[in-house]
């Protein structure tokens, strides 16, 4: 691709902005359509990607940043620096590599997205992370999907081994095992503020257990309570009045009556059946009120 | 995005801030595709001015 490399080359010695549009206008005129798009992207890269600035605008939205994790860390950071009075390159290293969670307030404070951090740091010793962050940026042009840009910027963060980093070799991550073991329980604390938050939660009573719902809404333990009452009212549960089998087949429940499954010959005759009648006879006597009431000079009846 | 003329057309100039405009092949490209290299940044913008059609509006001004 020898052309890409000529153009993108002819449009970065661009005497001015005209010369430079020109020579990026001329860019159709040279490739053919498949092309394009990678004769642009080279464009941008070369020539317009490295005045690109880290822009303070943006915090993510992630759980990290809740309040009550954001408190902590914040109490943390003010409290390392006096009240970020003492932000002293030194100082904030120290802050950071004995607390990292603090991390997050120096982030938010400077509104810095974590690649826009890393370069925001590129004078100071974060050199390493600097480089790998644009690595993971050349390495995610191109890739569309979401896991795979996940998988590429978790490849090209940092390849060498975990002891190798500058961090770590910054923090003496070379210096003997017992030591680094020593500093490790450092980082984490002697245990104080979990003691603390023990003692702290120590009389209040555990949560209660999860109660669930019935079908109907009542709650189990509820319903179980008041089973149990009214079988101590009655001196045991009652007999589930019918069971249910398979097929919608209902049967009595132990210790009852057969089911009645049909009406009861008196209740048919206690109540007759009203005569069946035609709908037009209906319509005619409707009518035939409609046409009375209207004689009478009433109001319309409304239902008939 | 497509100008018909594309000599005549509007111009269109773009002045982008954040890293986030590094990705080329899908966001930097294009933008330099359809403002036919008329992009700029917080650091460059100065420059804006010496580009058509802005360097003809200023010389009719004076």
């Amino acid at each position: 691709m020898s052309g890409v490399a000529e153009t993108v080359a002819a449009i970065r010695a661009a005497a001015g902005w005209d010369e430079r549009v020109s020579l990026v206008r001329r860019i159709p005129e040279r490739f053919g359509v498949a092309q394009h798009a990678e004769v642009y992207a080279a464009v941008a890269a070369d020539v317009y990607a490295a005045d690109l600035a880290p822009d303070f605008a943006f915090v993510h939205w992630t759980d990290d940043y809740e309040l009550a994790p954001f408190e902590r860390a914040y109490a943390e950071a003010a409290a390392a620096t006096d009240g970020f009075t003492r932000v002293a390159v030194a100082q904030i290293d120290a802050v950071l590599f004995g607390t990292p969670a603090t991390l997050r307030v120096f982030r938010t404070i400077l509104g810095l997205t974590r690649p826009e951090f890393a370069a925001g740091r590129r004078r100071r010793r974060a050199r390493a992370v600097d480089a790998g962050a644009h690595r993971v940026a050349r390495a995610l042009d191109g890739v569309r999907t979401p896991s795979a840009r996940r998988r590429v910027a978790r490849r090209g963060r940092d390849d060498r081994p975990r002891h190798d980093r500058p961090s770590l070799r910054r923090a003496g991550a070379a210096a003997p095992r017992q030591d680094r073991q020593a500093r490790h329980r450092g980082r984490l604390g002697d245990g104080a503020p979990l003691r603390r938050a023990r003692s702290a939660v120590r009389d209040v009573p555990p949560p209660a257990p999860l109660r669930r719902r019935l079908p109907s809404g009542a709650r189990r333990d509820e319903h179980e309570a008041r089973r149990r009452a009214r079988g101590r009212r009655q001196g045991r549960a009652r007999p589930p009045r019918h069971r249910v089998r398979a097929h919608g087949r209902v049967e009595p429940g132990r210790d009852r009556p057969p089911l009645r499954t049909h009406r009861a010959p008196r209740a048919r005759l206690r109540r007759p059946r009203r005569p069946r009648r035609a709908a037009r006879d209906d319509r005619v006597q409707v009518d035939e009120r409609r046409r009375h009431r209207a004689r009478q000079g009433g109001a319309l009846p409304v239902a008939a | 995005m497509k100008r018909p003329a594309r000599l005549g057309g509007v111009p269109v100039f773009a002045v982008l801030a954040g890293l986030g405009w590094a990705r080329t092949a899908d966001a930097l490209g294009p933008v330099v595709r359809d403002t036919d290299g008329r992009v700029f940044v917080p650091a460059t913008v100065g420059s804006m001015i010496d580009t058509e059609p802005f360097r003809r509006l200023v010389a009719r001004d004076r």
